[in-house]
């Protein structure tokens, strides 16, 4: 008796659900003319895309000085805002900003703006996902409406240059976004 | 579709393979970029702790002490140090008796404590420094300049003679 009533519980359920995964076709009927309809359906998923990142070489600094640099980059996404968000990992340990030399360290930092043109945004800790940002992109790669979205500032502060042992330091940069 | 017993696991099962999918294609919904950075520091130093403080040298000739602390960023390089006496460019310099006006010799060489021997006026190479900040401890880059005096001075005097260290790479 349970049994059956869970039976028709589950059915009664997927009769609830049956108009959204039916077909809406009509079928035409014999006359003169005969019509018939389909529904068409699609769904575009949200899609980002960033593009335009340039290495960055700072070449030999001054140890004195602050270094800093600047480059726009392009970002599109395709949902209603143009929202999306994005993370940034280092290849240091941990994912840390920071390059090396093979035996020393040197900490570097990030920033990000979701506009074009700038020297500084909002700082970027490893792996944390900076929500909120906007682009302003109309293509994929801004081959067409604006050339850049978008600005990755990184920089190094004269203190941590100062604390390095002199020599040629490398590192990676990954950034991820995603759609809002 | 058949139910039996199971049949609510089997829907239930149904809807997890759904989720599963969704997180799937939430995942190809990023895209990753990746820059590459580089910067070269260069060979550095600092000379700290160099002492100022007036010292009195013997008429005739004698010895005065002076640490001074050179702090670099690399093992690998080295300095010279050149002895300025007169506290200008050119050499031999001849400080005057303050009173009598009369010029008075006065020569300068010494030897640092990591042996380095210093001439005045002549580079001298090969000195190593401590690591950036090791200076206030004493522990590392400290370095003793023990330079040697002889004066022409007959009398009792007083000279004045500013000696500047000059710090290069070598």
């Amino acid at each position: 008796m349970r049994s059956s009533f869970i039976r028709h519980a589950l059915i009664a359920v997927c009769a609830l659900q049956a108009p959204a995964m039916a077909h809406a076709a009509t079928q035409g009927s014999l006359g003169a003319t005969s019509t018939g309809s389909v529904d068409i359906s699609a769904t575009v998923p949200g899609r980002v895309q960033i593009s335009g990142l340039s290495d960055v070489a700072f070449g030999t600094v001054d140890p004195t000085t602050a270094a800093s640099n600047a480059q726009n980059v392009c970002v599109w996404s395709n949902t209603s805002g143009r929202a999306y968000s994005i993370t940034a990992t280092g290849s240091g340990a941990a994912n840390a900003f920071s390059l090396t030399d093979g035996a020393n360290n040197l900490a570097y930092g990030v920033e990000w703006s979701d506009a074009s043109g700038q020297s500084s945004g909002t700082a970027l800790t490893t792996a944390t996902t900076l929500m909120g940002l906007t682009s302003t992109a109309t293509n994929p790669t801004c081959s067409a409406g604006p050339a850049s979205s978008a600005s990755l500032i990184v920089k190094m502060t004269a203190a941590d240059l100062q604390a390095a042992v002199a020599g040629s330091y490398t590192g990676t940069l990954t950034l991820v976004v995603a759609p809002q | 579709m058949k139910f039996s017993r199971h049949a609510s696991g089997t829907v239930v099962i149904v809807c997890l393979a759904a989720v599963s999918t969704s997180v799937s294609a939430k995942d190809s919904l990023t895209s990753r970029g990746s820059v590459q950075i580089s910067v070269t520091i260069p060979p550095r130093i600092d000379v700290v702790a160099a002492e100022r403080a007036p010292a009195v040298v013997p008429r005739g000739h004698g010895s005065v002490l002076r640490p001074f602390c050179l702090a670099g960023n690399s093992k690998e390089a080295t300095y010279s140090l050149t002895l300025l006496p007169g506290g200008q460019t050119t050499a031999n310099s001849l400080p005057s008796d303050r009173v009598n006006a009369i010029p008075v010799a006065f020569e300068l060489h010494g030897v640092t404590s990591d042996g380095v021997r210093v001439v005045s006026s002549k580079r001298a190479e090969g000195l190593r420094p401590g690591n950036l900040g090791s200076c206030g401890d004493g522990t590392e880059g400290a370095s003793t300049l023990t330079m040697r005096t002889r004066t022409s001075a007959k009398l009792p005097t007083t000279v004045t003679e500013v000696v500047t260290l000059l710090i290069a790479p070598d």
